[in-house]
């Protein structure tokens, strides 16, 4: 299959990222693979969506470090592709990563799919889901069981009622990601409480969240694919991050050291209960991050860490990632235009 | 019925604006009508969300400047009203408007109106209709036998052939709207084309588009509610914008004159094209601008002029949109949750 991997910049992807192990194991599978960054598309006079895209030359890579060094080097093939014409397109780039410095960015590749795949491209995951998940308010159309509490507002008084209410919290901006500005709220911590919300209200409404005392250990990431929980075997394509000094965000970015998970019936449970909301919104793989019987956060945008889960697990996730796309290519082919891009997106 | 409307900032409505004559409407037609800023809302703990509205005492009012002199003034009265237990949300806020000074505000009004909806207040146009067309991208999905010949890019060069093989072209932003760095681009404007370009791709990817020499005599703005063109007595919600000056910017921000427009079988024609992908969006209220025989933008955030179409047709046309909010409540009342809302929209 012709499949297309679109980047935040070709130039700034590593070789230990999700999506550089992800384009390995398809050109391992012998598949064409093509790189784009969100700003390397085009919309053409004729109604296609074209793309200024980059290959690798050979068809084995025996690690995602070689073959990202290869895919950003001189024997690397460059070529004008028609977007349109690949079987399948994973969009792959993090919004939230472009979100200061190219604002513009965050949304291009959503525009640009939700046009490819009017000519049959299958794009994953669904255009029109993501663009609903482009602020942490997604996270509130799931149901409240697998929730902390949460309070959005811009209301400073609001907040401090909360935080009186709750004991401890967790505030963070409502757009954007990352680990930055997100703040723990003990209840000594009161008379600074007016300065975390200034900074956080900066970049617009605010969520103030239960704190989870589960969340000192760390929390879980969990890869749900087509809907289910990935698993080859008996194991789970899963990992733990634990938190390190007094830093209360277990986030990677914001250092922390990982182990391997346990995925034990709390988190299939809350895994099956986010099953239909994904399903409906078209998400083909999602990271899942837990905490206690909680979910922290559902990341739907080019979600991480595929390579911690393989190194617990000694599974090549990778592959069967692959595998799962190789088999709605030939759904398309048996049944043509049959299903909307939302409906393949999980199938 | 209970009608909230959700706009910018309530300080900065004017007298003129179309939501302003709706509310003025609203409460004449003795409904309780709710004013609310982006800013203003909340979602609570207890999942619903809640915004600071103001509304005006319960009286006729002759003009709308005297509706909106009491709404900004001492007379309104503000509280905490429960947005979900609303019969109808308005999201009439403009995003563009937000862009540089508070881009989170830009997606909220589609953010909360989405969680809202889950307990039943039917939100106009629908969010996910709205979310899909939050760049100019969206009026690519419609037919191209309606819309100019177009080109959106970052790539200088495409854009440059694009000019030679055209001759006249217009470039403008992917993002953003009121008729800022929107250029037109002759033959002997060539040496400019870098400059223009660059002042364009500074937000984002750059639409070039075929010039319509029939936009020299200005545009029309034909209003779709429900999915067909606003029509009562035989007269058309509809006006002419004539270009005045040598600005090819026939926006009327951007200067211009309004005329009486005469809505004929062309621009009806498109209006029945465009139906099935407005309908398909749950788009309630939009507004059509068409030079010729095409459409040059589609407006379905908060689109304006409805006071100049009433100016020229003496027909109140606020009335007729207003009613058909209220016969969706009443759908409602009779049919329950048997309607998605992307259904009640144009229903």
């Amino acid at each position: 299959m012709k499949v297309g991997f679109l980047v935040n910049d070709l130039k700034t992807e590593e070789g230990k990222f999700t999506t550089s192990r992800l384009g390995q194991a398809a050109v391992n599978r012998g598949h064409e693979v093509w790189v784009m960054g969100v700003g390397d598309l085009a919309y053409d006079p004729d109604g296609k969506i074209r793309a200024q895209a980059t290959s690798v030359p050979k068809t084995k890579y025996a690690t995602s470090d070689s073959y990202t060094a290869e895919l950003q080097g001189q024997n690397a093939v460059k070529r004008r592709i028609t977007v349109d014409d690949l079987d399948v397109l994973m969009l792959r780039n993090v919004p939230s990563d472009d979100a200061i410095s190219r604002p513009w960015a965050a949304t291009a590749a959503a525009e640009f799919a939700r046009i490819a795949m009017r000519q049959g491209v299958i794009v994953l995951s669904d255009p029109n889901g993501l663009a609903k998940a482009s602020s942490k308010m997604y996270f509130q159309l799931f149901p409240e069981q697998v929730r902390p509490r949460t309070l959005i507002t811009r209301q400073r008084d609001e907040i401090k009622a909360f935080a009186r209410e709750e004991g401890t919290i967790v505030i963070k901006p409502l757009q954007g990601s990352g680990g930055a500005s997100v703040f723990l709220v003990r209840e000594n911590d009161i008379p600074n409480l007016n300065q975390m919300i200034d900074a956080v209200s900066r970049d617009g409404y605010v969520i103030a969240q239960q704190y989870l005392p589960a969340a000192e250990q760390g929390d879980m990431r969990l890869f749900v694919i087509n809907g289910r929980p990935l698993r080859v075997g008996k194991k789970y394509a899963a990992f733990r991050r634990v938190r390190t000094g007094g830093d209360m965000r277990s986030n990677i970015h914001a250092g922390g050291t990982k182990a391997a998970a346990e995925v034990d019936r709390t988190a299939l449970h809350i895994a099956e209960v986010v099953r239909p909301k994904l399903v409906q919104d078209g998400m083909f793989l999602v990271g899942l991050d837990i905490v206690g019987d909680k979910l922290m956060e559902i990341n739907v945008f080019s979600p991480g860490g595929l390579g911690s889960a393989q190194q617990f697990e000694k599974v090549n996730f990778s592959a069967h990632v692959i595998e799962a796309v190789e088999r709605k290519v030939q759904y398309m082919r048996f049944y043509g235009r049959n299903f909307d891009n939302v409906d393949m997106c999980t199938l | 019925m209970r009608i909230g409307f959700l706009v910018n900032d309530v300080k900065t409505e004017e007298a003129g604006f179309t939501t302003t004559r709706l509310g003025c409407e609203a409460v004449n037609q003795g409904h309780d009508v709710f004013v609310m800023g982006v800013g203003d809302l909340a979602y609570d703990p207890d999942e619903s969300v809640r915004a600071r509205a103001r509304s005006v005492p319960k009286k006729k009012y002759k003009s709308h400047e005297s509706y909106l002199a009491d709404l900004q003034g001492k007379n309104s009265v503000l509280e905490r009203i429960t947005v979900d237990e609303l019969d109808v949300l308005m999201l009439r806020n403009v995003p563009s408007d937000d862009v540089i000074n508070r881009p989170w505000a830009a997606s909220i009004g589609a953010e909360f109106g989405r969680v809202a909806m889950r307990h039943g207040v039917i939100v106009v146009n629908d969010p996910n209709g709205l979310t899909k067309a939050a760049s100019k991208m969206y009026f690519q999905l419609f037919p191209e036998q309606v819309r100019p010949r177009t080109l959106i890019t970052r790539d200088r060069d495409a854009i440059k052939a694009f000019a030679k093989q055209e001759g006249r072209i217009v470039l403008k932003p992917l993002q953003g709207s009121g008729g800022a760095s929107v250029f037109l681009v002759r033959p002997d404007d060539m040496p400019n084309l870098n400059q223009m370009i660059d002042a364009v791709s500074r937000d984002g990817y750059v639409i070039a588009q075929e010039y319509l020499p029939a936009a020299q005599e200005g545009d029309m703005r034909l209003f779709v509610m429900n999915g067909r063109p606003l029509r009562v007595r035989g007269k058309y919600a509809a006006f002419r914008r004539v270009r005045s000056g040598g600005d090819m910017r026939s926006n009327v921000h951007a200067g211009g004159r309004l005329a009486p427009a005469d809505v004929g079988e062309t621009a009806l024609r498109i209006a029945e094209v465009v139906r099935p992908k407005l309908v398909q969006d749950g788009m309630f209220l939009v507004g059509l601008d068409v030079v010729g025989d095409k459409l040059m933008e589609i407006n379905v955030f908060s689109p304006g002029g409805l006071g100049s179409a009433q100016k020229f047709t003496k027909i109140n046309f606020n009335k007729y949109v207003v009613e058909a909010l209220d016969r969706k409540v009443h759908y409602m009342k009779f049919y329950g949750r048997n309607f998605d809302n992307i259904d009640m929209c144009t229903l």
